[in-house]
């Protein structure tokens, strides 16, 4: 999970007022048009259900002319894109942004996901972190990464990066995402974006230990784990998946990105025929910001049994597009646990709220990203990003992830002290729920019953 | 055979939905590659038809002086096997793969694309089993009309005995594709929905087709364009194949081709991820 969700979902009006130069009206009716424009040319309905779209531009055009502020029109914006009653499409202001990205390479015109320049994040101290109660909390810590070596353990607190105080960023943050799914995700993003950086390149790091005590650390920068893997114009990212077995009868398997399938699908099916008697199947797709959509289905045919089953149906502009599950025999016959958190996105999404509406998979953490959607975010001319998905997704049932993501079946929160003890409430509550009476049996269509 | 290499599982599964949450396929700053001209979307212009300066000739007629053009029919039925190699491209996403493309008379077809990042696509038919393995969504036996476009497409005496495929075809009129007038052309098979394809009025060559692919991913409309035709042995074939699926290029280039060359004797048969479903 490198370049992690940038989807914001919602307008984000703060309140500066400032009288505007004419530069900056001029700027304003230009990322007006741009936003009005690529609606107009890219929304997944042609018909936009029926709604006026040149009216629309017809009467909120002149209030951009009129705007006093840069925060009025982004109200203004913000209330076109309403009009959509869609919650992916959003206005970020330029702070926000800033906030997003890595303050020290930030540049006013770089877009927030795309790829930073060879050798800009390519490091990490090895520490993967989630934002718990307003504090960035150590959630893992990679074996023989520089963290490991200099003693950080999970439960640990990071306070400040590089001098630099968390705290404002995080509130900052947290406060505009208040009511968003992908609360948890950006406020990662805040940390993550800080503790990653060019390999080689070390980062200070203020922690609070196990005790609250301070502990003051530079940890060298090592490249990603995984194996690098390119596809198309995505950056490259690093690829990895793993497996073990957790006492004889259940597998537990994680990977970080449905990319690569070449490789992530034959280990996939490794771990998955090397337990094929075992009582249960726990995926962990806590951190997994997607990546091929129509992987999901591809996995999916490993514990799907009945041909033609969906986990969904993406609509785009020009057809809808039936995630159809192709099984894969032989399927595995026993019962299979999801894990998820607020970082789990996309075809993580996809995958499991299609398996929990099929009734083949229980879905163990938290809420997910509820951004399921390819988007791009793109700059405007007065300085705020637009983020836009040109497609529309609903579950088998007919839920719609983007902007609600998938509840879990049983809530599990990761917390600093279940960290500190060496816990993992959603893995534990999983395989309490797989060892619960005897073997899963199927129904005709693979699921478990 | 025809030259069209539809791959319709392929063709929707392309649509592979980059769900990665803060990322697109194609660069996020709108930076978009611009499609190079020649990969354009044939542009069809019915309006700026060329007037009929008499009446339309018979859909015999243009499907036969296609056959004459390209080498005529004792040089089509002299063709037992095709081997063909080159390269898949999808501009807009930068995605590229290998491709190898067999095919055997009768109907036996096979092709595998190795593409970047994703890995080893294969269809095939062994003339009754028309069939697609993909390491995203796995092995899946084609059914009903897909199986049979891709089964008919592969039929080696499709352009000389067309009858045998088609219950009928007819020229409905004169189009501008791509500035030139071409001859519309509309096939109905015997089973499933019709194919149109569009002929140069003046080289008599394929310009374009289109129809529909129907999988269970969906139903979508395909068009192929034709372009860089050169002579293999004694045939003339299109070497470069431009596929717009549902707003989506693929693009093929075939590279090399050998008529008559030796195929692997097991090349046809049914992969055994395929048999395992017929269980």
């Amino acid at each position: 999970m490198r370049r992690i969700a940038f989807l914001l979902p919602l307008l984000i009006a703060i309140p500066i007022f400032a009288a505007l130069t004419p530069e900056q009206q001029r700027a304003n009716l230009e990322s007006f048009d741009k936003v009005w424009s690529t609606v107009q040319e890219k929304h997944w309905d042609p018909k936009m259900g029926g709604l006026d779209w040149q009216a629309v531009r017809a009467e909120l055009r002149p209030k951009v002319e009129s705007a006093q502020s840069e925060a009025e029109v982004r109200e203004i914006i913000g209330e076109m894109l309403a009009r959509l009653h869609e919650s992916h499409n959003a206005v970020i202001p330029g702070e926000v942004y800033h906030d997003l990205a890595n303050p020290v390479k930030a540049a006013d015109d770089a877009p927030v996901s795309a790829a930073p320049a060879a050798g800009e994040e390519d490091g990490t101290p090895g520490i993967d972190i989630r934002v718990i109660d307003q504090e960035a909390v150590v959630v893992e810590v990679e074996p023989k990464s520089p963290a490991a070596r200099q003693g950080v353990r999970p439960g640990w607190t990071i306070k400040a990066i590089n001098d630099e105080n968390l705290a404002p960023a995080l509130t900052r943050t947290a406060g505009t995402y208040a009511k968003s799914t992908m609360r948890d995700m950006m406020l990662s993003r805040v940390v993550l974006s800080r503790l990653w950086g060019p390999a080689g390149n070390p980062v200070d790091i203020e922690f609070r230990d196990g005790h609250d005590k301070r502990v003051l650390l530079s940890l060298d920068r090592e490249a990603f784990r995984g194996t690098p893997s390119k596809f198309g114009y995505l950056p490259e990212e690093h690829v990895w998946i793993e497996s073990k077995r957790i006492g004889n009868d259940v597998e537990y398997i994680r990977f970080n990105l449905f990319l690569d399938p070449a490789h992530l699908v034959p280990a996939f099916q490794d771990a998955v025929r090397s337990c094929m008697s075992c009582a249960g199947i726990v995926i962990d797709l806590r951190g997994n910001p997607g990546g091929i959509g129509l992987l999901a289905t591809g996995i999916a045919g490993y514990f799907v049994a009945q041909p033609d089953e969906r986990l969904g149906t993406m609509q785009m502009r020009e057809l809808p597009l039936k995630f159809v599950v192709n099984p894969r025999p032989p399927v595995f016959p026993g019962k299979v646990a999801v894990l998820i958190d607020g970082l789990s996105a996309s075809t993580s999404e996809i995958f499991a709220g299609g398996m929990q509406d099929l009734g083949r998979a229980r879905i163990f953490g938290t809420r997910s990203a509820g951004a399921a959607l390819p988007s791009m975010i793109e700059r405007l001319p007065n300085g705020d990003a637009f983020q836009f998905a040109a497609a529309s997704y609903t579950s088998q049932s007919g839920k719609v992830l983007e902007g609600a993501g998938v509840t879990p079946d049983e809530t599990k929160p990761l917390t600093r002290a279940a960290l500190l003890a060496g816990k993992d409430p959603a893995l534990d509550a999983a395989v309490d729920w797989i060892r619960q009476g005897a073997r899963a049996s199927m129904n005709t269509k693979g699921i478990t019953q | 055979m025809k030259m069209n290499l539809v791959l319709s599982g392929l063709a929707l599964s392309g649509l592979m939905a980059i769900s990665l949450a803060g990322q697109t396929a194609a660069p996020a700053t709108g930076a978009t590659p611009p499609m190079p001209a020649a990969v354009a979307k044939p542009d069809v212009d019915a309006s700026a038809a060329a007037k009929p300066t008499g009446p339309l000739p018979s859909a015999d007629t243009v499907l036969q002086h296609y056959v004459d053009v390209t080498g005529g029919a004792k040089a089509y039925d002299a063709v037992k096997t095709m081997v063909g190699t080159g390269k898949f491209v999808m501009p807009a996403q930068g995605i590229t793969g290998d491709l190898t493309m067999y095919s055997a008379a009768p109907n036996k077809s096979y092709a595998l694309i190795d593409i970047q990042g994703v890995g080893k696509v294969e269809e095939g038919s062994d003339g009754t089993i028309a069939w697609e393995i993909s390491p995203m969504t796995g092995a899946r036996i084609k059914a009903g009309d897909e199986a049979a476009a891709e089964i008919r497409s592969a039929a080696t005496d499709i352009h000389t005995n067309w009858k045998k495929y088609y219950k009928s075809a007819e020229v409905t009129g004169i189009d501008d594709v791509d500035g030139k007038p071409a001859y519309k052309v509309v096939l109905t098979p015997q089973s499933g929905s019709s194919e149109t394809e569009w002929y140069d009025k003046d080289s008599g060559l394929v310009l374009k087709s289109a129809m529909t692919v129907d999988t269970p991913m969906g139903k979508a409309p395909v068009e192929i364009a034709f372009s860089d035709y050169k002579k293999e042995g004694d045939l003339t074939i299109p070497t470069k194949m431009v596929q717009n699926v549902a707003g989506q290029q693929f693009e093929i280039h075939l590279e090399k081709v050998d008529l008559n060359a030796p195929v692997p004797p097991n090349r046809f048969d049914i992969p055994a991820d395929i048999k395992a479903l017929q269980k």
